[in-house]
């Protein structure tokens, strides 16, 4: 099942970039998918395109790109303002926040994703510890909870809801 | 129409993409100037894709090789930013005098200090980039 999800995911890829509707492309395109698809899979675990046909998966991942989409433009929009106005205090600085996230593809996921939300740059982490260190432009006020909500809990909540896995109480 | 929304989206990416650059030279340290470069991907580079994709249509060529190209710029440049802030703060370079908050110096102070003293080491030790190598 696991070379039958990379390999469709990878069909899609050529596809996409193909983008030619002759028999030649459809077989060519199918013979390198499988063997994408074989050379990959040890790698671990991938869920195929066709779970996102499940509703319940879909609006989660619908919630989440919304999330993302919204929040990454409006902290471009301050940034972009800072930039024009450099009066504007900048109250940045490196914060340790903990995560929820536990998987190698959980992890990369929140890294990426608060990173889209450029108020948040990810630097580094500590697996042992379950910590994620970041470089903030607006330092939030608090304990390191009231970090995680502030930077990587509402990705961390969607996300986790996206793959199907609940939140640890911590 | 069309002409207008792809005049827009164009506009909408330079100009940020200025932005951007003007941020590199505006923001008091490396670290803040990092954010700057993710501008540049977010806001800079997908309307310049959407741009394209409604120049040409979704379901075309440009269309799928679009959505690809902007699905790679949004992984790779907080990959990148990622990879520069982790090489320069293991570099030890520091933040600017304005900065908040140092939190994981904070703590490696906390713990330096701690050990001078006598105390028991910390045992909720979190990412210390200076020490790790």
């Amino acid at each position: 099942m696991r070379v039958v999800a990379v390999a469709t995911w990878c069909y899609l890829v050529w596809v996409a970039l193909s983008w030619t509707a002759t028999v030649e492309f459809a077989v060519a395109g199918l013979l390198v998918s499988l063997a994408v698809g074989l050379a990959l899979s040890p790698l671990g675990h991938l869920p195929g395109p066709w779970t996102l046909l499940r509703p319940r998966r879909a609006a989660a991942v619908l919630a989440l790109g919304t999330w993302v989409l919204v929040h990454s433009t409006a902290s471009s929009l301050r940034l972009a303002a800072r930039i024009w106005t450099p009066r504007r205090p900048l109250a940045s600085g490196m914060v340790i926040v903990p995560t929820r996230a536990r998987t190698d593809a959980e992890l990369a996921a929140v890294g990426i994703l608060t990173s889209l939300v450029v108020d948040s740059q990810l630097v580094d982490l500590a697996r042992a510890d379950d910590e994620l260190q970041f470089h903030v432009l607006q330092a939030p006020a608090g304990g390191a909870e009231d970090a995680r909500r502030a930077i990587n809990g509402p990705v961390e909540r969607l996300l986790l809801g996206a793959l199907g896995r609940r939140e640890e109480s911590t | 129409m069309r002409l207008v929304v792809v005049a827009a989206l164009l506009t909408i990416g330079v100009g940020f993409s200025l932005t951007a650059g003007l941020g590199l030279i505006r923001m008091p340290d490396v670290y803040t100037r990092v954010h700057s470069s993710t501008l540049a991907a977010v806001l800079g580079a997908v309307p310049v894709f959407l741009a394209l994709v409604v120049g040409k249509g979704p379901i075309s060529r440009y269309g799928g090789e679009s959505l690809l190209a902007c699905i790679l710029v949004l992984v790779f440049a907080p990959l990148s930013a990622h990879a520069l802030l982790r090489a320069t703060y293991r570099g030890r370079v520091p933040l600017w005098s304005g900065a908040k908050v140092d939190q994981p110096r904070d703590r490696l102070r906390g713990k330096d200090s701690g050990a001078d003293a006598g105390d028991e080491p910390d045992s909720g030790a979190g990412p210390e980039p200076q020490a790790r190598g």
